[in-house]
């Protein structure tokens, strides 16, 4: 589960409206998005000369696929950002193809075989390269095509052309149980640079803080040397969280400038004559 | 820990121009140009100040100068962000407990 382990299980792939369906990859060999976050980010459809690819408004949608207008070129696959556009034909007899974006070095070479990792990044089976596109247009990211066998094509989503970066089949090693008991999520600090704790801006907010700037003339959270650049949208969530809220009713911390930090020379030094428009600042 | 000498996004690692930074009264081998941390990290030096009110150790959290948590006296100067900072021949760095002190200035 991606919120549990951060990858995919095959099972979410085929609930989302990226994946084609099983019957158009036995067919023709096609796109499979495997995008289950609702980011705001949409270059596929952009990418995709067919429009096969839909995002539309808001941009948070999870991009939805047109499986008769995909052709599979694979213009796509270098364009996502999150590496999670793949091609996949399955309608050879005795093997699949999987297209995948591919950033290591060394680059695979034309039949060489290399391992084919699963989502886990498990080593599953052995893969063969078909052809490695690196194009000026896919910008650094190259495009590699493999040859796996029959029924790996909704498995293997990524290669290894060293055997290094393979992950262990075993159960990942979990920290001792006395360690985890140690780890308090109440203890973690929420604004660094004046070490404050979660909990104490629960504390806080239970004595009646309501607002970002209230947690920060209780607790100084924001006033340290960042200057309240990490801790204030954090501090946001906590309060809505309390205060069982939407984090957008939950009045901001005022902000001022600079927006970041300078030298005073910087100031000193600038000749101008400041006049009153200059301090109307509309942050 | 080493650097990312060749690397198929971020490309080749430019050589700069070898210089020499001391580090709490050691010296180590830096790059003229690059960020002061990055120097430190290559040399396995990963604690940059000692928190003000628990007095933990602290190294760099967010590397692109907005978390202040990389900050060092640098030349005298406290509370420099060493992850923006870029390194010049013969720079004084020292390990900043707390907020460090203005009087070291020079």
């Amino acid at each position: 589960m991606l919120a549990k382990n951060g990858y995919l299980d095959l099972e979410e792939v085929l609930d989302i409206p990226g994946f084609p369906g099983k019957e158009t990859l036995d067919r023709k060999k096609c796109v499979v998005i495997e995008c289950q976050q609702n980011i705001p980010c949409n270059p596929c459809e952009a990418a995709c000369p067919h429009h096969a690819i839909t995002v539309g408004e808001p941009i948070t949608n999870l991009p939805v696929i047109d499986k008769e207008k995909c052709v599979g070129c694979g213009l796509c696959v270098a364009k996502c950002p999150g590496q999670a556009i793949f091609l996949v034909d399955q309608s050879a007899e005795d093997y699949d193809t999987v297209t995948l974006p591919y950033e290591y070095y060394p680059l695979p070479e034309k039949d060489q075989e290399v391992y084919g990792l699963s989502r886990a990044g498990v080593l599953l089976t052995k893969a063969t390269v078909l052809r490695v596109i690196m194009t000026k247009a896919n910008d650094r990211t190259a495009v590699v095509e493999v040859k796996v066998p029959k029924g790996y094509g909704m498995e293997v989503r990524n290669i290894s052309t060293d055997g290094r970066r393979i992950a262990s089949s075993d159960e990942p090693e979990m920290a001792s149980k006395e360690l985890l008991a140690e780890i308090d999520e109440n203890q973690m600090y929420v604004c660094r640079c004046e070490e404050i704790t979660k909990e104490e801006v629960i504390e806080a907010v239970r004595n009646g803080a309501t607002s970002v700037n209230e947690v920060k003339r209780l607790l100084r959270a924001g006033m340290g040397l960042c200057q309240g650049r990490n801790c204030a949208k954090t501090i946001e969530r906590i309060i809505a969280q309390e205060l069982k809220v939407s984090p957008a009713n939950v009045p901001q911390a005022t902000k001022r400038g600079p927006v970041r930090p300078i030298k005073l020379t910087n100031y000193t030094s600038l000749e101008i004559e400041a006049d009153e428009d200059f301090f109307e600042h509309d942050w | 820990m080493s650097r990312i000498e060749n690397h198929i996004i971020l490309g080749d690692l430019e050589k700069g121009k070898e210089v020499e930074i001391t580090v709490d009264g050691k010296k180590i081998s830096a790059q003229e140009g690059e960020p002061i941390l990055s120097a430190l990290l290559a040399a396995g030096i990963k604690v940059q100040n000692i928190s003000a009110k628990k007095h933990e150790p602290r190294g760099y959290f967010c590397g692109i100068g907005r978390c202040t948590n990389c900050v060092m006296t640098v030349n005298g100067d406290p509370n420099v962000r060493t992850c923006i900072t870029p390194v010049e021949a013969g720079m004084v760095v020292e390990t900043q407990d707390g907020l460090g002190k203005w009087e070291e200035s020079k």
